[in-house]
């Protein structure tokens, strides 16, 4: 059987099709996907939301305590210095975020729409989640590094100040709460990285390498 | 786009070329919930893709971009499923499968040997059974032409050598 009854053998099925689509259901499924993605999109939206009302209302916080305190027993340079130089460097980490999801975006606009260009840009967008969660796994650990220590240096000078009670028990029991939260989100974090985008990245560069071969 | 200019454009769509994404369908997934799940998955991409597509290929060149693509990437979400990791929401019932009546039993023949290629040598048997031709396979699949020309030579010697093997 050579190539050209191949092929006519192939066509055949165009005259009766394998299969056949339930109008009414395609028409549901279509709905169902559209009302999914309504819903991210509006759930994504409120975080945002929620996310800078929160940001503003630390802002205002920080720069009304200070002013505050100014009224009640005077103010010292760093009152004003330390939720200037914070909320500037919230400023920046947000436009940096920004900026790099934004080159993100245009490096995968860049490519085309060939399978070969689908599984590059794919593999863009997988290196791309690798490093946002590594820079993720690096933030948490700087963050537990500065402030458990000064937590600590707090908590401790609060018991000198007088004997352990209610509070000092609340603030260990506080301490071991956010000591086991940030383990288990670094855990999810290096767990999604291994099991979930490392694992896709190997089968599409392999996909790649397939087009590739000769 | 508006939504019913959309739906309008996609119905025309599915009406002309549904064939293509059936034949897809059967390349790459093999049980019945799978057919299901890929297919679902096919028509929401090409629902979507309606607004990229700007007329610089064919209508039937641009559904099978889709579908090739959404397939091969399909393969790899189907592993997840099968780990139980992510619950299908799979509207079933959505493919229907035909009564046998008038098909060539060859043509399911030619599907088990499809289903042996790798996973983009496949996309090329479909392409290069359905008449496209070196350049627009090339295109599709984002090879050389001279190598999209070793593949398919590739692929009928390995289907002659099938058939020869087993009519003899």
């Amino acid at each position: 059987m050579n190539v050209d009854v191949l092929m006519e053998v192939w066509r055949s099925q165009d005259a009766a099709p394998l299969h056949d689509v339930n109008k009414t259901l395609l028409h549901l499924a279509l709905r169902q996907d559209d009302a999914k993605r309504q819903k991210w999109r509006r759930i994504e939206r409120w975080i945002i939301y929620a996310m800078s009302a929160g940001f503003v209302a630390g802002m205002v916080l920080c720069l009304v305590k200070p002013i505050y305190r100014y009224h009640a027993d005077g103010v010292s340079g760093w009152d004003f210095a330390v939720p200037i130089v914070g909320a500037a460097a919230a400023l920046l980490s947000g436009r940096a975020m920004y900026v790099r999801h934004r080159a993100q975006a245009l490096r995968e606009e860049r490519f085309g729409e060939s399978l070969r260009d689908q599984l590059n840009r794919s593999i863009a967008q997988l290196d791309y989640q690798a490093t946002t969660l590594h820079r993720t796994f690096m933030l948490v650990l700087v963050l537990v590094a500065g402030i458990c220590p000064i937590a600590l240096l707090v908590a401790l000078s609060r018991l000198n100040e007088k004997p352990f009670s209610d509070d000092g028990y609340m603030t260990v029991w506080l301490s071991l709460m956010c000591v086991y939260g940030v383990a288990t989100g670094v855990w999810e974090l290096r767990r999604q990285t291994r099991d979930v985008v490392l694992p896709h990245k190997r089968r599409l560069e392999a996909l790649l390498k397939e087009v590739d071969a000769p | 786009m508006h939504d019913s200019e959309r739906d309008r454009i996609f119905g025309e769509w599915l009406a002309g070329h549904k064939g293509i994404l059936f034949k897809v369908v059967h390349a790459y997934a093999f049980e019945h919930a799978d057919r299901q799940d890929l297919f679902q998955e096919i028509v929401i991409q090409v629902w979507h893709s309606v607004d990229a597509f700007r007329g610089e290929s064919s209508v039937p060149t641009w559904i099978y971009r889709v579908a090739l693509n959404t397939a091969i990437a399909w393969t790899r979400k189907e592993d997840r499923h099968q780990r139980g990791k992510q619950p299908l929401a799979v509207v079933e019932g959505l493919l229907t499968t035909s009564s046998s009546d008038g098909h060539d039993p060859r043509v399911e023949w030619l599907y088990r040997q499809i289903a042996q290629l790798k996973d983009v040598d496949r996309s090329v048997a479909l392409l290069m059974l359905d008449g496209f031709s070196y350049k627009e396979i090339a295109t599709i699949v984002g090879l050389t032409e001279s190598n999209v020309g070793v593949k398919i030579n590739r692929i009928k010697s390995a289907l002659a050598g099938k058939r020869a093997g087993e009519e003899s």
